[in-house]
C-alpha cells in the first residue's frame, strides 16, 4: 500500500509521463524502506543529541542522515513519542539506556573524559621536570663531543682540509 | 586463459613467501656474521619479491577486469556493469584484494630502500632489509593461508567429498560507498602512507640492534618519514572530502575509529617531524624520537587490526574478515621486539647537550610534542574505550563525536598557539628584546581581528579563538619570511626572487612554514564548523526553503536508469536576491547488485561557504521529496589547506644547500668506507 501511495505521488511531480511512471514504479519497489524520510520538528533533533545513532555511523542520532540507516527514524520517532507524552529530556535518557543498554548514549561516563586531561596533566608534569633537569644539567663540551663522536673518516677529512686551507 | 592466469598469480604469492622468509633468514645472518654476499642475495631476493606481487596484483587484475566470478573475491567485490576504472579500483575495495595491494606497496617501497642505500648505511641495510622483510612475509601470510584473493567458489553437493567449482552469472559488485572517483585514489595513497612508515621502523630497529646511533641514520629516517607523512595526511584529506561528499551528512570528519586509526599515526609522525630537529641540531631527545618512530609503525598496525578486525563499530565495514587474531598477534610481537630493543640501548641515547632557558625553541619543541601526543592519546582513549569497557564490565560503551571534539578542540587550539609561538622563539634562548620585537605586530594584529570579529557579533567562543589563532599563526609566518626576504633584498635581489631563493636555499625551514600555513588554512576550515547551518524540508514542485541569504526551489525529481543504478535526481533552482545563481542536481541512487541506496550530494562551492544539499529520501505518506539543506562556512579552506600542505612538504623534501653540502662530503667517505672494508 504504501509503494503505491509513493508512486502515485511521484507521478504527481513529474506529470504526463507514463514510461517514466512505470520505471519509477518498479526502481521504487526495489528500494528498501532506507528510501524513506522524515522531516522532525527541532525539539526532536535537540532531544536527540545525547544518543548515538545504531547504524554502525557512530554518529550523533541529531546527526545521522546517513544512507542506508534503518535506525535513526525510527528511534527520532520513538524520542518525538516521548515529548508528545511530556517527558523531560532526563527521562528520555533513563528510558532509552533502559531499553537499550549504555551503548546508546553518544557521550561516554565521567571516567573516560578525565584519562586525557589526566593523561595531559602528568605529561605536563613530566615536561616540567625534564626542563628543570636539562637546564640544571652541567654544560657539556658539546663541541669536543661531537667532535669525538665523529667517525675517523669525517675527522681525517675535517683536518685534511683545513691543513690545506691553512 | 582467466584460469591459468589466477593459477599463475597464486603461484607468484606463494613464492614471494618463501623468497620473503629467505629474506628474513639471510639478512639477519649475513649482518650478524658480516657476510656481505648472503646480504646480498637477500637484497636480490627482496627485489625478486616485489617483481612476483607485481605479478600477483596485475593477475588479480586481469581477473576483475575480464569479471572471473569464479574467485570468490572477484565475485564479492565486482560485478559486469560497473565501469572498468571501478573494476580496478575494486582490488582494493575488499578484504583479500587490499592486503595484496598493501604488500605489494610494501615491496614497492622495499625495493626503492633497497636501491637508495646500495652505497651508503651498508652497516644497517642487513637489519633494515630483514625487518622489511619480516612485515612482507607477515602479509604474504595472511594473504596465502588466511585470506587469499583466488579462493574459487565452490559449492558442495549432496553425495559429493569435496566441493565442485561454480562461477555465478555476476557478482555483487563493489560496495556502493566505494563507487565514487575519490575512492579511487583515497586509498592507494592512504596505504602508502601506512606502509610508508614501515621504513623508517626498520632504520630505527637496525640503528637499535647495531647500536649505530650517529647523525647519518636519524638524517636518512627523517626523509623516510617525511614522505609517507605527505601521502597519509593527502590520504586522510581525500577521506575527509569523501565522506563529505558521499556519506551525506554534511560533516568531513566523523571521529569514525577507522579515521581515528589514520590519524594517530601521522600525529605520531608529526611529533616526529619536529622533535627530530632536536636530535639533529643539539643531540636531544634520542630516546623519544625512538619511541616515536616505533609508536608511528605499531599504530599503524594497530589502526589495520581495528579496521580489519571488525572489533570496533565503523561505517568502514566493507572489509572485515576474521584476520585479528594474526594482526593482534603481529602487534604484539613487533611491541615486544621495539620496547625489549629500547629498553636494552638506553645507554647508547643519551642527549649530549643541555637545556640553556626555559623560553627557547627546544622547550617550545617539548610542549609541541606533548600536545601532539595528548591528543593522540585523546583519540586512542577514544577508540579503545569502548573495547576497554566491554572487556572489563561486560557492557558496550560507544565514544562519538561530543568527546572527541570537547578534548581535542582545546588540545587543537594550544597547538595551533605553539605553531605561532615555536618559530619565533631562539634557540637556547630568547631574549625579552627579541620577543618584543617578534611578537608585537602578530599580537596586535590578532587582538584586532578579535575586536572586528566581537564588533561583527561573533559569539561562538571556540570558532572565534581558533579564527583569532589563526590570523597570530599566519602574521608570525608572514613576519619570518618578510624580515629574510629583506635581509636579502640589501644584496640587490627584488622581493620575489629574495623570497624565492630564501625558500630554497633553506627548504626545510621554509617548507615548514609553507606546511604551518596549510595548518592555518585547515584550522580556519575547522573553525567555520561553529557557523553551520542546516534546514529539513519536505518539498513538493516549486516548493522553496530559505537558508541564509539562499532561496533554494525544486523544480522537479528526475529519474534515471542504467545497468548499475537506478536513481532520483532532485532538480533545485538555487536563487540568491531574486536571482537565479545555479542549479543543483542532488540524487539518491540505487545501486542493483548490492541493493545498496547512496545519496549524491549536490554542492555549490565557494571561500566563504558551501551550500550542501541532499536528498535525504522520499516521505512514506506522502512521499514529497524530503531535502536536507546545510550551509557550512569556510570548509573550502580544508582542501585549500591539503594542497598548500602537499607543496610545504614537498619542499622540505628538496634538499637544500646545507644537505647537498653534507651528501657531497658523506658521499667521498662512504666510499673510503666502503673500500677500506
Amino acid at each position: 500500500m504504501k509503494l503505491r501511495s509513493v508512486v502515485r505521488n511521484h507521478s504527481r511531480i513529474l506529470p504526463g509521463c507514463k514510461a517514466w511512471n512505470v520505471l519509477l514504479w518498479l526502481a521504487l519497489a526495489m528500494w528498501p524502506s532506507t528510501q524513506f524520510a522524515q522531516v522532525f520538528p527541532p525539539e526532536v533533533k535537540k532531544a536527540s543529541e545525547p544518543f548515538v545513532c545504531q547504524c554502525r555511523c557512530n554518529h550523533q542520532l541529531s546527526a545521522c542522515d546517513m544512507f542506508g540507516c534503518g535506525s535513526a527514524i525510527p528511534l527520532r520517532e520513538e524520542i518525538q513519542g516521548h515529548l508528545k507524552q511530556g517527558k523531560s529530556q532526563q527521562q528520555i535518557i533513563d528510558a532509552f539506556v533502559a531499553k537499550y543498554g549504555q551503548n546508546i548514549l553518544s557521550a561516554p561516563p565521567k571516567s573516560a573524559w578525565v584519562t586525557p586531561f589526566a593523561v595531559l596533566s602528568c605529561g605536563l608534569i613530566l615536561v616540567f621536570f625534564v626542563i628543570k633537569a636539562w637546564t640544571q644539567r652541567k654544560p657539556k663540551l658539546a663541541a669536543v663531543s661531537s667532535a669525538a663522536s665523529m667517525p675517523d673518516a669525517y675527522r681525517d677529512r675535517m683536518e685534511k682540509e683545513l691543513k690545506d686551507l691553512g | 586463459m582467466l584460469a591459468l592466469v589466477s593459477d599463475f598469480g597464486q603461484f607468484c604469492m606463494l613464492f614471494a613467501f618463501c623468497l620473503s622468509c629467505y629474506a628474513i633468514v639471510s639478512s639477519f645472518l649475513g649482518g650478524r656474521l658480516g657476510n656481505r654476499r648472503l646480504v646480498e642475495t637477500a637484497e636480490r631476493a627482496v627485489m625478486a619479491v616485489c617483481g612476483l606481487v607485481t605479478l600477483t596484483v596485475f593477475s588479480l587484475w586481469y581477473q576483475l577486469l575480464n569479471d572471473n566470478f569464479n574467485l570468490q573475491f572477484v565475485a564479492a567485490n565486482s560485478n559486469r556493469a560497473m565501469p572498468w576504472f571501478y573494476k580496478f579500483g575494486a582490488l582494493w575495495g575488499g578484504q583479500e584484494g587490499s592486503l595484496v595491494f598493501w604488500c605489494w606497496i610494501l615491496s614497492l617501497f622495499s625495493v626503492t630502500a633497497v636501491v637508495l642505500n646500495l652505497k651508503k648505511n651498508r652497516n644497517l641495510m642487513p637489519y633494515v632489509v630483514g625487518v622489511i622483510s619480516m612485515v612482507t612475509t607477515f602479509f604474504l601470510l595472511v594473504n596465502n593461508f588466511v585470506a587469499n584473493p583466488f579462493d574459487m567458489i565452490g559449492v558442495i553437493r549432496p553425495g559429493s567429498p569435496a566441493a565442485t567449482p561454480f562461477t555465478p552469472m555476476d557478482g555483487n559488485g563493489l560496495s556502493a560507498l566505494l563507487q565514487y572517483w575519490a575512492m579511487v585514489i583515497h586509498p592507494p595513497i592512504l596505504y602508502t602512507g601506512y606502509v610508508g612508515f614501515t621504513i623508517p621502523f626498520a632504520f630505527a630497529v637496525a640503528a637499535l640492534i647495531t647500536r649505530d646511533l650517529d647523525e647519518e641514520w636519524i638524517r636518512t629516517t627523517r626523509r623516510w618519514m617525511m614522505v609517507p607523512w605527505l601521502f597519509q595526511g593527502v590520504g586522510i584529506l581525500l577521506g575527509a572530502k569523501w565522506a563529505y561528499v558521499v556519506l551525506g551528512w554534511g560533516g568531513y570528519w566523523g571521529w569514525d575509529p577507522v579515521e581515528n586509526a589514520s590519524l594517530m599515526p601521522w600525529l605520531a609522525a608529526t611529533a616526529f617531524l619536529h622533535s627530530v630537529i632536536m636530535q639533529e641540531r643539539k643531540g636531544m631527545m634520542k630516546v623519544w624520537n625512538m619511541v616515536l618512530i616505533l609508536s608511528t609503525f605499531l599504530l599503524c598496525i594497530f589502526g589495520t587490526f581495528l579496521t580489519r578486525s571488525g572489533i570496533v563499530s565503523s561505517v568502514h565495514s566493507f572489509a572485515q574478515s576474521p584476520i585479528g587474531p594474526f594482526f593482534s598477534s603481529f602487534l604484539f610481537l613487533m611491541i615486544s621486539l621495539s620496547a625489549y630493543l629500547l629498553l636494552t640501548r638506553l645507554d647508547a641515547l643519551k642527549s649530549e647537550n643541555r637545556l640553556d632557558s626555559v623560553v627557547s625553541r627546544e622547550s617550545s619543541f617539548l610542549f609541541n610534542n606533548l600536545i601532539l601526543l595528548a591528543s593522540m592519546f585523546a583519540i586512542l582513549w577514544g577508540t579503545i574505550f569502548p573495547i576497554i569497557t566491554e572487556y572489563l564490565q561486560n557492557e558496550k560503551r560507544t565514544v562519538s563525536a561530543p568527546f572527541y571534539n570537547k578534548v581535542n578542540i582545546p588540545i587543537g587550539l594550544f597547538l595551533l598557539f605553539l605553531t605561532g609561538v615555536g618559530p619565533l622563539l631562539a634557540w637556547r634562548k630568547t631574549s625579552t628584546q627579541s620577543l618584543k620585537r617578534n611578537f608585537t605586530m602578530p599580537t596586535l594584529a590578532a587582538f584586532i581581528t578579535g575586536a572586528v570579529f566581537f564588533a561583527f557579533g561573533m559569539r561562538h567562543f571556540y570558532s572565534m579563538v581558533c579564527l583569532i589563532l589563526c590570523v597570530f599563526v599566519m602574521a608570525t609566518i608572514i613576519a619570518e619570511f618578510h624580515r629574510g626576504a629583506n635581509a636579502r633584498r640589501r644584496q640587490g635581489e627584488s622581493y620575489l626572487e629574495a623570497l624565492w631563493i630564501l625558500t630554497f636555499r633553506n627548504t626545510r625551514r621554509y617548507g615548514g612554514y609553507i606546511v604551518h600555513i596549510a595548518m592555518v588554512f585547515l584550522f580556519v576550515g575547522f573553525a567555520g564548523a561553529g557557523f553551520n547551518q542546516d534546514v529539513q524540508k519536505e518539498m513538493g514542485p516549486g516548493e522553496s526553503l530559505e537558508i541564509g541569504s539562499y532561496s533554494l526551489t525544486l523544480e522537479q525529481v528526475k529519474n534515471k536508469d542504467n545497468a548499475n543504478y537506478a536513481s532520483a535526481v532532485a532538480v533545485m533552482k538555487v536563487y540568491q536576491n531574486g536571482k537565479l545563481i545555479d542549479t543543483l542536481l542532488p540524487e539518491r541512487r540505487f545501486y542493483k547488485a548490492r541493493e545498496e541506496p547512496t545519496t549524491e550530494v549536490a554542492l555549490r562551492s565557494s571561500l566563504k561557504e558551501d551550500l550542501y544539499v541532499v536528498l535525504s529520501g522520499f516521505t512514506p505518506s506522502t512521499s514529497r521529496a524530503v531535502m536536507h539543506t546545510f550551509l557550512n562556512p569556510l570548509v573550502s579552506w580544508i582542501w585549500i589547506g591539503g594542497l598548500v600542505f602537499m607543496l610545504g612538504t614537498v619542499v622540505c623534501l628538496i634538499p637544500d644547500r646545507h644537505e647537498k653540502a653534507m651528501q657531497k662530503v658523506a658521499a667521498p667517505v662512504e666510499a673510503e668506507e666502503l673500500a677500506k672494508a
